[in-house]
Formats: structure tokens, C-alpha cells, sequence
């Protein structure tokens, strides 16, 4: 009590510190722009970068290593894609002298590539392109308005669709479609998401214009696009939602120019479409059947053979941090012009009965299973029931926004009339790392014991159902017991916007990250690098009981050699004779300008080894094991490659739960070692537990430079937590002043817990070694809990609030120290 | 003194001793007991005692409060009886209650003397406070209908008419009420009505209504006083000027019912319609009302010169299908949606306001049938960012919000005073005005970002609770429309889908009709309900058979929009000329004659800008509206242009297009002296004025253009002489022209709709 109360200014000092974080970074490159943000597989050509911090830049860097680029000019570059490089979304970064930058999205397409010329607006006149293209363009300046024109012929499907906010763009791209009679026949103002999309059924041989612009008319550099005219197939969804690990399964592609052995029969109820026979973009498939068309889609059913296991790092598709707890692979049908999200489900997976939209017609599911259904209409419900034992915990988590689909999921469990209540999910809020890598969504998740034997309904319905049939409402609703799972994320630690993963010579970085625990999951999680770059070191790290994130800690030796690449981590936790192993997956923020939380997902966790660091700092624990409501000494090592300037060091903690306190120090100007002190709650759980320290100091960058403010990292101090046998507390009443030359008594308890009946023994320390006062140590026997220290100040004793103080305790058993605990006391020494 | 005291007291005993004999001979005679409900409330009413200017105010008055009306007799009787220590109703002496004393103003009272110590409203009162005031039971019988005789007819100017109220009560009974109803006139100038019923015209012709009220139940006489006293009886001097006799239109205008229904009505009235609106007024007067825009000098030179007998047909149907269509109907219906930008900043609201109107625009632009256009408004849902009608949410976000945009918007109901009290001229009680409430207590919203005003980008959804409580009853009313039961819902059904379903089914009373009534208005200039979105009985349609056939034809298109303008721009009304003849002059209701209108702020704006050829620059944020932009175009009303606040642009803070000013003022005039925009245009560089200047043509050619292009009409051989003149005169063309110009776009002509 006495700790946590008098140090909670000190945690806001923290977060005060933490916010400033980025005015004293080392260079950040930012990649602000990349021009064209696409091209196709088995071409060359020249693309342009832009950003910031990015001297130095040599070569770019893709989530996709068969690309490859070859510097022109300062921010220019040669790109070639081979041709056998799957279409789909990738990360693009710039390799500079300070490291790899940020990233920003790279389309690998299968369609022609054009670029937007200077007189594409309504003015100047329309850019003339052919069909079947990818245009790479930018809404330059405010106000503009970039228009194509384009001849079809009657019957054929267009597709027109702008990548913009799914590319990393700032454009909130609307489309609108004209006729030569400057009739506006289609527009487009989103579909499924931000971007826009416009499906046209052509319906006179003739030329079309197509006019693209942004919502509110802004416009800039960072407002590209790319923009799709295409007659080739198209997925949209599929259905089902997911398909059983290893499990070849029959999957309903729903989307628009599907295949071309279909054409002449689906063109009988859309219109005939001259499809040319030999287009091979559109593939004849082998095993495809034809199925009717539901709405605007057109249908095909194809065989899929899923991967054995979960495959969802590194896939090329845009994927939001809200997706982390998504399973699944990329699938691509031949020709299609993008791969789609397809779930993965490691139990079995069901689809959903045509006529289960009543209590009376609820369609028997076993547990556990993961359904996939279709909520076709606005007002529809599902209904499922199951059969379960009283005292199961059971688990439902649904999944609707995160697969794209338009649907807010509701999930409800009732009693077998259907008109009990006993259980309701709503929307999932977990969102460990804020507005930084915003995780929290609207499918529902949640926890149920059955309370008897028996039959219970589940129904599932969307809270924002339209008025219109819509198929592609499709969800995924997994039903099991218990059984801990997580997802993790590194993400960086910088506040204020994007920025790259990058260790320096010498020094050391730090990435934070984050858990996303699921079913019941708590316990620590050990997060390891794996293959880990030459001179590079990262020490295993864990994210503690109850906590969601970690400092994981990269240093690099003096003699690293360069490297641009990414980083493999797992996560790791054992709970009982289960072990989770799961990939840690990256995040970046997409920077200023955009709504907070921006961010998404990045194909790899990026690392790059680049410059030398001006200053490396140490840190080294008191102790390994530490009891529940102790405090726990981190000593502090500062070297400097520049030893002439030695500024102070501001030291500040990182890592720990929200309930552990601790006090700012600073290591003075002129001296290179310190301490922090870190009070842990009497209630943190049992477990292991990471932390580090972060410090603020200037140095000269580059060396021999002018001095620079910089953040420096330790390296990580992990350490157990045990419960504790007894907790000291310092009386609230207990003076906190002392004269020189005198003496107060200090009032303090030493309560026993966890039926420890030994000795304590109490004497006064601090990280260092006391300084000007001294005090008799105290020994508490039998069941005694409180006592008094006599402090005594020496008439020299050092002026002022003396640092990191705290009383230690020693329990024994059988006369061997056996136990240790520390707490805080706040005492000034006064003349 | 104290004699006359004694007197007074002695004299009261007897009073009272007389009346409690009354009573008792009255009771024990079998006279029928008097019922709270349905005859003491019905006197207060017709006394005065609960209007909202004495005890039936909010605040009542004097420390006595009454329901406004009397429409809720449970508190009446609480107030009489129960407070005020049982001072204002003594059983055992009714003469002593205050009740009786201070309305016959035996003792002080603000209200003066309103009801006679004899008379039979004061024996009613008496004898039931000498029954001992009993309360208002469920048993007892309510008053279910009101028929009035006559409930229509037409009468002479000075002409006088008794009416005769009778109350039908749910226990069977009738009663004749003529003198217990309270009456109000709605034109007092046309007609009076007096305490007694008789209604009595004055000098002036028209169409008035008499509001009859009693026992809660409200109904109305409908009154026409021709404006001749002999139909017909008239000669024309000159069919140009005056238009075709009645009988000449019978035998021309074909089998409109349409038309036959405006005839009937102007037959009733007496009076002749204007003879139809010159070739280019008409192209003038339908473009501006379909497109917001003036027709081209070619366009109006084309369609006079046009000598095809359907050429108004086709020139509608062109207009139709017109871009600008879209546009001009998305800014009247984000008017009345409250697509707002105001709030946190135009950065962040735009995206919304930007996305909701091209939401509208597109669903008038394809023709959107008007049930789903309803529809997809009511039960938005989703986010704000992806789902446009559900940015309707953003402005509308409270209880009364919902009830009244709802109620206004798309039933042409104003339903407000239902909030605190029934509503003192309809049938809305609270259980109505909360009723509907509770159909949007579910309204969930999450997400998105706020500032102190507005929040935006939210998600809306069904939340799985929300309630609403009637505040004088303290119920949980369940969701249900205006006058109608609960409606049936399951555990998990949206209640607003509910509403969808009762507000766009085609019998229901208010929604096609309302829809029908404000295109009519839009086109007419006043609606055949007026305002048109107050309907009540007391304010009866000018023409119930023209809306309810206009209506029926809306609902067999199945809600089709263009269909409905079609009919009104093609009716005889329309074509009609502003100028009226002898007969039709004092005529503000019958669409005799076209009633002139100033052209609403933003077509104003766009008309200088066609004219004279230069767009106006509208401030952007976050961006720049493209070059071009029209004024109609404006997604909502938080871009800041002076000209358009001068002329009556609306704030958009409710569904009532009342927002919308057309009245003039001295800042309009300034504003077109003055307005640097109006300047800015005059003198560009690049502009219609420049090339006038430049073209070399005769003054005379481009004078005719000019006028063709601002009024839709060659000029008058004067008004050619004067400007030709003029222009010779001036030795800089560019400025004579830039005179001649401003001279023109200020007069009435040009300004005003005719």
C-alpha cells in the first residue's frame, strides 16, 4: 500500500517520458510513397520512392524475395518481377544507411500495367486504355479529377475496381462510370470496405470514362491508386468460409468472370459475353463445376486442398490487426487477378443447413466444430443446437468483419424453447496495444459453462442486416471446449507513427510484443528468435502472467554485418503437457494523416542491422526469483563509444505489468552506472516476467558530431515471480524526515503468508549501498508481524530524498536464508 | 357589512340547499349519473378552464393544473379532487367548491367569469360534485366519434350556418354536443365560427374549415365560399388574357382525373383558372423545378419553336433523365434529412455529409422507389464509414428526433406537442408520440469519433436492449406506429424493419400521401395540404379528391417518383400562367393560377453562374471542390458562401423544409447590389460578359440571346429599344454589357419562379 501510493507519480513521469519517445530517435526512414505501388509478374520497370530519413538508400527490400531491384538514380529504381511470382499484396521497404524503412503495400498483378498520364482529367481529356489493365495513378492536387476511357462491347462484364486504402494510399477513391453521352451509369463509393468497385454489364458496343477522385476532393502525393479494368475472373468469397486443415474439400467461389467453360451458360442469364476463346487469363479448369448465379455473382464449385496446418504468416493479402486471430491461407484461383483469405480450421468444419432460421428447425452441430453460413438476408438467423454436459466451459468465437464480410455477428445461446436467454457474445474488445495496432472488433467472442445436462440453441444473426439478399454475408462460427490459444504481434515501439525495425552496431533495439490471448490463455508465453542473422543477439524473453506484452530486445555486436531482412520469432507456452507454439506476426502503424489507428498487418517482422551506435546500456537483475509484493534492483551500465561526452542518463522502465511501480533515476553526467528499483504488486501472478530499461541521454551522432538526444534500451531482465511467504509494508504513519544527527523510529510489518512461520530478518538497503544513515536490523520469531527500525542519520549524511530506499527482509527456514522481500521507504535526509 | 355577510352567507346556504335538493330530486328521479369523462371534462373544455393560455399549460396556472384539453382525465380528476386540500371539489356542499366558485366568479378569479350560477353547465358540474365527485372509471362509456351536420357545404360569401355536433359514445349512446364542442375556424379571414356553432362567412371566397372538438374526439366541417356568387356568370373579354371559360376546359382537357378533380374544384369555387404560361415560361418555370437550372437560350429556342403537340410531354421526360435531376431533389432531401455539416470540423464531418448526399443523389438519380428509399433511411445500419443512409443517424440522434423527423419527413405529421401533452388539434396522445419513440430505443451506436456536438463515423445496430418510458404514466411502451397496436415482434427483430413494413404498405394513410403532397407543393408552390407537412383533420387538403387521386397514382407506380412528377408537371395547374384574371386573384388555394416563387438560394447562385458563364469557387476542407461545382452539388450546408445564407439556405436542424426562407429582405437586395461574388463574375476575364464584348454580333442579337438566356423570352420591342440604345451609348462594350447584365439578373423576372 505504502509503495504503490506514494510511487504512483512516478509511473506518470513514465508515460509523460514515453510520449516524447520519438523526437530523440535515432534516424527512422519512412517510406512514404512508392510509385507505381504495383506492377506485373514477369516485367521490368522503374518505380520511385519517397519518404523520410531515407539517405543512403541503396536497394529496396520485399516480403517477396524473388523480386528483384536495381538502383537508377537516388530514389529510382529498376524492379523485376519474375514472371512466376504470385499475384497478391506484398511489403515493400527501402534499405538506407539507417536501416530498412517502413513499409508500404506492392501489388503484384497479372493484368497489363499502365501508368496514369498528365492529361487524364475531364479537361485535358481522358486517358485512352485497353481492357484488362492495371493503371497506376495519384490523385495529385485537390480538386482533381483522373479519368480514363475505355471501348467495350455489348455483353462483355467489366470489372472496375480501385486498390487505394487496402495499398497503404491516403485516397478514399470514389468511381463513377459514364457513357459517350456523358451519362453517369454506374458510381462507386465502396464496396465490401472503403475502396470502390464497379461490376458493368456493358450494354452497347462503345467507349466508356471512367472518372476517379477522392470523397472529399483532397489530394497529394500520397493519394495512389491502382486502378482495375478487367474482364478476367474475379473472386470476391467463397463458400464456405473455411475448410478443414489437410481436408480436400468442395468450395463455392462466388465472383464475376469465373471460368471459361462456363461462359457461354452463365452469359444465358447475364447476357451473352464474347469472352475470346484463347484469353489465358480466364482458365478452363478441370474438376470446376457450374453453378447457377445468386445475385450479381456468377459461381463455380472447384477442389481445394488446403495446407496441413496454419499457414497465415506471410501471406500476400492485406490483412488488419483485427485479423490476428484469423486462420488461414491465401487462395488463388488460376487467372483470378488476387488471391482471397480462405479460414483454416483445425477441428471439423459443417455448412450451414438452407433451412436452420427457426428454434424449431436448428440444425444439430457436434462440439467442437466450426460452422460456415450465410446470413443471405438482412433479418436472418441461424440456429444451431447442441447437446452438453453440465460443468463444460465452452468457447464460441464468430467471424464476420474480420473475413470481409458485411456483418456486424451476434451469437446467442438459449435454452432448447428458443425463448431463454442464457448466454449472449457481442463484439470482442480485445486491444492490447491501443490505437497503435487497434485489434479490438465487432465479431463476438466469448466464454459458457452449461449449467445443466441437456440440448441448448445458439443462433447467429447480424445487427446490421440490410434490407437486400446479399450472399456475400458469409461468417464463420467456431464452437469448442476450453483449450488456451494465443496470437502475438511485434509491432514498434515508436508513438508517433511508422517506422522500421532496425538494430545499429553496438547498440541495441527494442520491439514490443504484444499477446492475444484466447480461451482462457494466461500464463507466461516465451517469445525466441530463431535463425538469427550473424552478430545479432536476441535472449528469449516472456510475456508474463496476465500481461499482454514483452520488450523483446535486439543487440548487435560491433562486427554485425549489414543486413536487411526479417526476423523469425515464436511464441511459446506450455500448460501442462500442451505446448502452443504460435509465429509472431508483424504490425506497422501507416502513418500521419490517416484516422488513428491505421495499421495493419506486415507480411514478416522486418529486421535491419545498419550504422553504429553511439551508446549501449547494460542492465543486470538483483536476483532471478523475486516473491510477489518485493522490489526487485536493476543495475544500469552505460558505455559510450565517444568517452568525452558524458551526459546524464534518465532511466525509466519498460515491460511491466501496469501494477508494478518504480522510481525514475538518472545516472549523473560523468558517471556510466545506475539503478532502478521496480515494486512488484502483491497480487502480480506467479510466473515469469520480462522488463528493461529505457534511457534518454544525448550523444554525439555520428560520432564527432554535435550532440543529439537519443532513447537507448537495455538489454531484457527476466525473472520468476513466486508467491510470497510474508510482505513487508512501511506504516503509513511512519515519519518520513529525518535530521542529521538524529534518529526516528520506523513502524513496519512483516506479514505472513502462505502459512510461512520462520524468522525475518530486516535491515535497510538500497541498490548501491546505503549512504549517511544506518539502522539495527530487526528479527521477527514466531508469529510476531510488526516492528520497529531505529533509522539514525550521521551528522554528513547527504541532503534529500534518498534514492531507491527500501527495507529488506530475509526469511528462514531452519536457519538458512531462504526468502527475500524488499519494499520502497521514502525518507529525506534534512538539516 | 355584517349583515351583508350574513345576507351572502345566508343566501349561499339556500343556494346550496336548493341545489342539493336539485341533486337529490334529479338522482332519485333517474336522471343518467354525470360522468367525469364525458361531461364534466367536455364543460371545462368549452369554458376554457384547460387551454394553454390557463390551467392547461405546462405550468398550469395559479397553482392548478389541467391537462391541455382535458385529454387526460385521470390527472384532471387527481388535481380537482385530490389537491389543493380538497378545496376546489366539496361533495358536501358543492357550492362551496372552488370548482364552481371561481369560474362563476363569486370569488376572485384570473380568468374572469366564465360560466352562469343557472346554467346548465353549472348544474352538471354541481350535481356531479353533489354525487360525490366520483372518478373516472374503466367502465365508463367514452366518447368514440363526432358527426357534424352538415360536414360539408358551399356557402355564400355573408352567409351563415348552424352546426349540429353529435357524440357517439362506446356504450351506444348518442348525444347531441352542439353546444358542449369547442370550434375554431382555420380561416378566420374566409369564415368565423362562434361558442354556439354557427359559422358565418365572410367577404372574401375560399376554401375554410371549422375544427370541432369534444370528449377527446376532434372533427372538422369543410366550408367553400365561391368567390362569385354565381358560378360561371361571368363573360370573358379576352381568352389570351383570362384563358378559357370552365366549360370550354371541360370539353379540352381530356380524361385527366388530375385535371377533372382541379375543375371540380375551381367549378365549386367560381372562378376561372389563368390561361396557360407562354412556351417560354413553361421551359423556364420545369427546368428550374426538375433541374434547378435555366434552360439555354437554344434549349428555349428549340422547344418554342418545337410544333409538336407532345412537346411538354418529351421536354419533362428529357428533364428527367436530366444529370441535374439528381442533384437539385438531393439537396431538397438532404435538407430534410439534416445531412448537417456542422460539429467537429468540416475535415471530419465532410466525408459523412459527402457520402450520404451522393447516397441520395444516386437513388433520385436511378429512380429509387420511394418505399425503399424510406426504407433503407429507417433501418440503416453499419457503419457510417461504409453504409451512407446510416450517416442520417449522425444528426438524428435522440428521442425526439427520431419521432419528429420520422413523423414530419415521410408521414407529414407534426407530432411535437405529442411529447408533453396529446396534441390539442389531432388524435396523438403521448402513448402514439412514445410509442414510435420505443421502435428506435434499440438504436445501438459504437465506434466512430466525437467532439462536443457530433460524433461521427459510428456504427449503428440493434442494441439488444433499450426502452422508453411514457413520462406521465411511467410505462415501458413497447415499439408500434402512429395510432396503431404493438407491433408483433420476436426476441431478435429489429422494430424499425417493423415500422418500414406498416409506413410504406400501400394502405397506409400518411406515407404515399405525404410524399404526393410535397411534389405537389415542390412543383405548385403550396401544397395541396399546407403547410405540407402539418396534416391533421383541422387542416384539410384545398382538394382532398385531387390528393387522394394523385396519391392512389403515386401508390400504383409503385412509389415511382419520376412517375409522380410526371403527373404534376403535366397536370393543368402547372401550365398555368401567374397572371391572374378577375376572378382568381384573391386565390391562394385552388391552383388557378401558377403562385410565383423566389428560386431557392442555391439555384439562384447557379442561375448567376450560368448566365454569365463563371462558376462560383466553393471553399473546400478537407479539399477543393472541383471546378464546376454547382451550388446544388453542395453535399451539405457548412460551406461557407454569404450569398447562400442571405437567400435562405437552411441551417438543416430539422425534417421541416419551413427551413427553407423564400421571404425577402433588405439583405437580399444588398447582397445583389453588393455581393463580391456577383462582382467577381461580372467582371472575369473569361466570362459570358467578355464575350458579348468580344464577339462583334449587333447589339440587337445579343440582346434577344441575353434575354433568352435570363428570361427564357425575346425582349419586348421597348425593353430591345432601351437596351439597344444603351448599349450604342456606352463606348466600352465590355461595361455596357456588364450594366446591362446586372440590371437584368436583379429584377423580379429573372429572381422569381413564374
Amino acid at each position: 500500500m505504502y509503495s504503490a501510493v506514494r510511487l504512483g507519480s512516478f509511473g506518470l513521469l513514465v508515460v509523460l517520458g514515453v510520449g516524447t519517445a520519438a523526437r530523440g530517435e535515432l534516424p527512422n526512414p519512412v517510406l512514404n510513397t512508392v510509385f507505381p505501388p504495383g506492377g506485373r509478374s514477369g516485367s521490368t520497370f522503374e518505380l520511385t520512392v519517397s519518404g523520410s530519413a531515407l539517405q543512403g538508400c541503396t536497394s529496396l527490400w520485399c516480403s517477396c524475395s524473388e523480386i528483384r531491384f536495381e538502383q537508377l538514380d537516388k530514389d529510382r529504381f529498376s524492379v523485376t518481377i519474375p514472371a512466376e511470382t504470385s499475384p497478391g499484396l506484398y511489403d515493400l521497404r527501402a534499405v538506407c544507411a539507417a536501416g530498412l524503412s517502413s513499409p508500404r503495400s506492392f501489388f503484384v498483378g497479372n493484368r497489363d500495367e499502365q501508368l496514369e498520364t498528365d492529361e487524364n482529367n475531364p479537361v485535358d481529356g481522358s486517358q485512352l486504355i485497353g481492357l484488362d489493365v492495371s493503371i497506376n495513378g495519384r490523385i495529385d492536387k485537390k480538386g482533381d479529377i483522373d479519368s480514363y476511357r475505355f471501348v467495350a462491347q455489348r455483353g462483355q462484364r467489366v470489372v472496375i475496381e480501385c486498390w487505394a486504402e487496402r495499398i497503404d494510399s491516403r485516397l478514399r477513391c470514389i468511381l463513377e462510370l459514364y457513357d459517350e453521352r456523358g451519362r453517369r451509369l454506374k458510381v462507386s463509393r465502396g464496396y465490401r470496405g472503403l475502396d470502390p468497385l464497379i461490376l458493368f454489364e456493358v450494354p452497347a458496343d462503345g467507349s466508356y470514362l471512367v472518372k476517379l477522385f477522392d470523397l472529399t476532393y483532397s489530394g497529394g502525393s500520397s493519394y495512389f491508386y491502382r486502378l482495375d479494368i478487367d474482364t478476367g475472373p474475379r473472386v470476391v468469397f467463397t463458400v464456405p468460409a473455411v475448410i478443414e486443415q489437410g481436408q480436400t474439400s468442395r468450395v463455392t467461389l462466388y465472383g464475376w468472370n469465373l471460368a471459361r467453360q462456363d461462359q457461354a451458360q452463365l452469359g444465358a442469364s447475364a447476357g451473352s459475353r464474347p469472352i475470346p476463346s484463347d484469353d489465358p487469363d480466364v482458365p478452363v479448369l478441370s474438376g470446376a463445376r457450374r453453378l447457377l448465379p445468386e445475385g450479381t455473382f456468377e459461381r463455380i464449385e472447384v477442389e481445394i486442398t488446403p495446407p496441413a496446418a496454419n499457414s497465415s504468416t506471410d501471406l500476400p493479402l492485406r490483412l488488419r490487426p483485427e485479423q490476428i486471430g484469423v486462420d488461414g491461407f491465401a487462395y488463388r484461383l488460376p487467372g483470378a487477378h488476387a488471391p482471397v483469405l480462405l479460414g483454416l480450421a483445425d477441428i471439423p468444419v459443417v455448412q450451414d443447413h438452407a433451412e436452420n432460421h427457426s428454434p424449431a428447425s436448428a440444425q444439430t452441430i457436434r462440439i467442437p466444430c466450426e460452422v460456415s453460413g450465410q446470413l443471405i438476408s438482412g433479418d436472418e438467423q441461424d440456429w444451431f443446437a447442441i447437446d452438453a454436459k453440465r460443468g463444460e466451459v465452452l468457447w464460441f468465437q464468430a467471424f464476420g468483419q474480420r473475413i470481409g464480410s458485411p456483418v456486424d455477428l451476434d451469437v446467442s445461446v438459449l435454452d432448447p424453447t428458443g425463448l431463454k436467454e442464457l448466454a449472449r457474445f457481442s463484439d470482442e474488445l480485445l486491444n492490447p496495444a491501443g490505437t497503435r495496432f487497434p485489434s479490438n472488433h465487432l465479431d463476438p467472442a466469448g466464454r459458457w459453462v452449461v449449467p445443466l445436462d441437456g440440448r441448448y440453441l445458439i443462433v447467429i444473426r447480424s445487427l446490421i442486416g440490410g434490407l437486400t439478399n446479399d450472399p456475400s454475408r458469409v461468417y464463420r462460427l467456431n464452437v469448442r471446449r476450453e483449450d488456451s490459444d494465443f496470437q502475438l504481434a511485434a509491432i514498434s515501439p515508436h508513438q508517433n507513427g511508422p517506422a522500421g525495425f532496425n538494430v545499429w552496431r553496438g547498440g541495441r533495439t527494442m520491439v514490443e510484443v504484444f499477446a492475444f490471448r484466447r480461451r482462457g490463455q494466461t500464463g507466461s508465453i516465451r517469445i525466441a528468435a530463431e535463425d538469427l542473422p550473424p552478430g545479432i543477439e536476441c535472449p528469449d524473453v516472456w510475456i508474463g502472467p496476465g500481461v499482454n506484452s514483452t520488450p523483446l530486445i535486439l543487440t548487435a555486436r560491433n562486427n554485425a554485418p549489414p543486413f536487411a531482412g526479417s526476423l523469425k520469432l515464436v511464441g511459446i507456452s506450455a500448460n501442462g503437457l500442451t505446448t502452443t507454439t504460435r509465429r509472431v506476426r508483424g504490425g506497422t502503424d501507416l502513418g500521419s494523416g490517416l484516422p488513428n489507428g491505421a495499421a495493419r498487418m506486415t507480411a514478416t517482422v522486418p529486421l535491419g542491422v545498419a550504422g553504429e551506435a553511439p551508446v549501449r546500456m547494460t542492465a543486470t537483475g538483483s536476483e532471478s526469483k523475486v516473491p510477489q509484493g518485493s522490489v526487485i534492483n536493476v543495475a544500469v551500465d552505460v558505455s559510450r563509444r565517444d568517452l568525452g561526452h558524458n551526459a546524464p542518463v534518465n532511466l525509466i522502465g519498460v515491460g511491466f505489468p501496469e501494477s508494478v511501480r518504480y522510481q525514475t533515476t538518472v545516472i549523473p553526467a560523468g558517471q556510466n552506472k545506475g539503478y532502478v528499483s521496480f515494486a512488484l504488486s502483491s497480487t502480480l501472478s506467479p510466473g515469469r516476467y520480462t522488463i528493461a530499461v529505457r534511457g534518454q541521454t544525448t550523444a554525439p551522432f555520428p560520432v564527432g558530431a554535435q550532440a543529439t538526444t537519443l532513447w537507448l534500451v537495455s538489454n531484457p531482465v527476466s525473472f520468476d515471480v513466486y508467491p510470497a511467504p510474508f510482505l513487508l509494508s512501511v506504516d503509513r504513519n511512519a515519519p518520513r524526515k529525518v535530521k542529521r544527527g538524529e534518529f526516528i523510529r520506523l513502524d513496519y510489518y512483516g506479514k505472513r503468508k502462505n502459512g510461512f512461520i520462520g524468522k525475518i530478518h530486516t535491515v535497510l538497503g538500497a541498490p548501491g549501498g546505503v549512504v549517511g544513515i544506518r539502522a539495527r536490523g530487526v528479527t521477527f520469531v514466531g508469529q510476531t508481524e510488526k516492528g520497529t527500525l531505529q533509522i539514525i542519520a550521521s551528522d554528513d549524511a547527504p541532503l534529500g530524498r534518498l534514492p531507491s530506499l527500501y527495507l529488506e527482509a530475509v526469511g528462514t527456514v531452519e536457519d538458512e536464508s531462504i526468502y527475500q522481500a524488499r519494499c520502497f521507504v521514502e525518507l529525506e535526509v534534512v538539516p | 357589512m355584517n349583515r351583508k355577510v350574513t345576507t351572502d352567507r345566508f343566501r349561499t346556504l339556500i343556494v346550496s340547499g336548493l341545489v342539493m335538493l336539485c341533486t337529490a330530486a334529479a338522482v332519485s328521479a333517474g336522471q343518467p349519473p354525470v360522468r367525469f369523462g364525458t361531461d364534466v371534462v367536455p364543460i371545462l373544455t368549452k369554458i376554457g378552464c384547460n387551454s394553454g393560455g390557463c390551467h392547461g399549460k405546462a405550468t398550469g396556472q395559479n397553482g392548478f393544473k389541467l391537462s391541455l384539453l382535458g385529454f387526460e382525465p385521470e390527472f384532471d380528476y387527481i388535481s380537482l379532487v385530490k389537491e389543493a386540500r380538497g378545496r376546489r371539489v366539496v361533495p358536501g356542499a358543492p357550492q362551496r367548491s372552488l370548482m364552481l366558485l371561481k369560474p362563476s366568479g363569486r370569488v376572485p378569479h384570473g380568468g374572469g367569469r366564465l360560466l352562469d350560477a343557472g346554467s346548465e353547465n353549472y348544474r352538471v358540474l354541481s350535481r356531479w360534485i353533489a354525487d360525490g365527485a366520483p372518478s373516472p372509471r374503466r367502465q365508463d362509456p367514452l366518447v368514440e366519434k363526432l358527426t357534424l351536420e352538415p360536414a360539408q357545404r358551399v356557402l355564400s360569401k355573408t352567409d351563415r350556418q348552424q352546426l349540429r355536433v353529435t357524440a357517439y359514445l362506446s356504450n351506444g349512446e348518442t348525444r347531441d354536443v352542439t353546444s358542449h364542442a369547442v370550434y375554431e375556424s382555420n380561416e378566420p379571414e374566409i369564415a368565423e365560427v362562434d361558442r354556439s356553432g354557427l359559422v358565418t362567412t365572410l367577404t372574401r371566397g375560399g376554401l375554410f374549415s371549422v375544427m370541432v372538438s369534444y370528449g377527446g374526439q376532434i372533427s372538422a366541417f369543410y366550408g367553400t365560399v365561391p368567390f362569385r356568387s354565381k358560378p360561371g356568370s361571368f363573360q370573358k373579354p379576352d381568352p389570351l388574357k383570362t384563358g378559357p371559360t370552365l366549360a370550354e376546359l371541360e370539353k379540352t382537357l381530356g380524361q385527366s382525373k388530375l385535371d377533372k378533380h382541379l375543375l371540380a374544384q375551381w367549378k365549386r369555387l367560381g372562378i376561372r383558372p389563368s390561361p396557360p404560361a407562354a412556351a417560354g415560361k413553361f421551359i423556364r418555370r420545369v427546368t428550374l423545378d426538375i433541374c434547378g437550372t435555366l434552360p439555354t437560350a437554344e434549349e428555349v429556342e428549340a422547344y418554342r419553336n418545337d410544333q409538336r403537340p407532345d412537346k411538354r410531354i418529351r421536354l419533362i421526360d428529357r428533364l428527367l433523365d436530366r444529370p441535374e435531376y439528381g442533384p437539385y431533389f438531393a439537396l431538397k432531401w438532404a435538407d430534410i434529412l439534416q445531412n448537417r455539416g456542422r460539429g467537429y470540423s468540416t475535415s471530419k464531418q465532410r466525408a459523412g455529409t459527402a457520402l450520404f448526399f451522393g447516397w441520395i443523389r444516386d437513388a433520385i438519380s436511378q429512380n429509387m422507389p420511394y418505399d425503399r428509399f424510406a426504407s433503407e433511411i429507417l433501418t440503416a445500419s453499419g457503419s457510417q464509414n461504409e453504409n451512407p443512409p446510416a450517416v442520417w443517424y449522425r444528426s438524428v440522434r435522440t428521442t425526439t428526433d427520431y419521432v419528429e423527423s420520422i413523423a414530419q419527413a415521410f408521414l407529414g405529421v407534426r407530432i411535437q406537442c405529442a411529447q408533453c401533452h396529446h396534441h390539442p388539434t389531432e388524435r396523438w396522445s403521448q402513448d402514439d408520440y412514445y410509442g414510435l419513440a420505443a421502435v428506435f430505443a434499440r438504436v445501438g451506436r459504437k465506434g466512430g469519433f466525437a467532439d462536443a456536438e457530433v460524433p461521427t463515423e459510428e456504427i449503428i445496430y440493434l442494441k439488444h436492449e433499450g426502452q422508453i418510458v411514457q413520462p406521465r404514466s411511467g410505462r415501458v411502451m413497447q415499439p408500434r406506429p402512429l395510432g396503431g397496436p404493438n407491433f408483433d415482434l420476436g426476441l431478435y427483430d429489429d422494430p424499425r424493419r417493423a415500422l418500414a413494413r406498416w409506413m410504406t404498405s400501400p394502405e397506409n394513410p400518411f406515407f404515399a400521401r405525404t410524399m404526393a403532397n410535397r411534389m405537389w407543393g415542390h412543383f405548385l408552390g403550396r401544397g395541396i395540404i399546407h403547410p405540407i407537412d402539418d396534416a391533421r383533420s383541422t387542416n384539410p387538403p384545398s382538394n382532398l379528391e385531387l390528393l387522394q387521386a394523385l396519391t392512389q397514382k403515386f401508390v400504383a407506380s409503385q412509389y415511382n417518383i419520376k412517375h409522380l412528377i410526371r403527373l404534376i408537371c403535366n397536370s393543368y395547374a402547372y401550365r398555368l400562367s401567374v397572371v391572374s384574371n378577375e376572378t382568381n386573384g384573391e386565390d391562394v388555394q385552388s391552383f388557378s393560377r401558377f403562385y410565383l416563387r423566389r428560386l431557392p438560394a442555391e439555384v439562384l447562385l447557379d442561375a448567376f453562374s450560368q448566365v454569365l458563364e463563371v462558376p462560383t469557387s466553393f471553399p473546400g476542407g478537407p479539399g477543393v471542390f472541383p471546378a464546376g461545382t454547382r451550388a446544388i452539388e453542395l453535399p451539405d450546408e457548412n460551406v461557407p458562401v454569404h450569398f447562400l445564407d442571405v437567400f435562405g439556405r437552411p441551417a438543416r436542424d430539422s425534417a421541416c423544409e419551413c427551413e427553407r426562407v423564400d421571404d425577402p429582405a433588405l439583405a437580399q437586395a444588398l447582397e445583389l447590389v453588393n455581393s463580391s461574388e456577383i462582382q467577381r463574375k461580372l467582371m472575369a476575364k473569361k466570362g459570358y460578359i467578355q464575350r458579348l464584348a468580344d464577339n462583334n454580333k449587333p447589339h440587337i442579337e445579343n440582346v434577344r440571346e441575353i434575354f433568352l438566356k435570363t428570361f427564357a423570352r425575346l425582349p419586348r420591342p421597348p425593353e430591345l429599344k432601351t437596351a439597344v440604345e444603351y448599349l450604342e451609348s456606352e463606348p466600352d462594350r465590355a461595361e455596357a454589357y456588364r450594366t446591362l447584365l446586372w440590371s437584368l439578373l436583379a429584377t423580379n423576372e429573372f429572381l422569381f419562379n413564374i
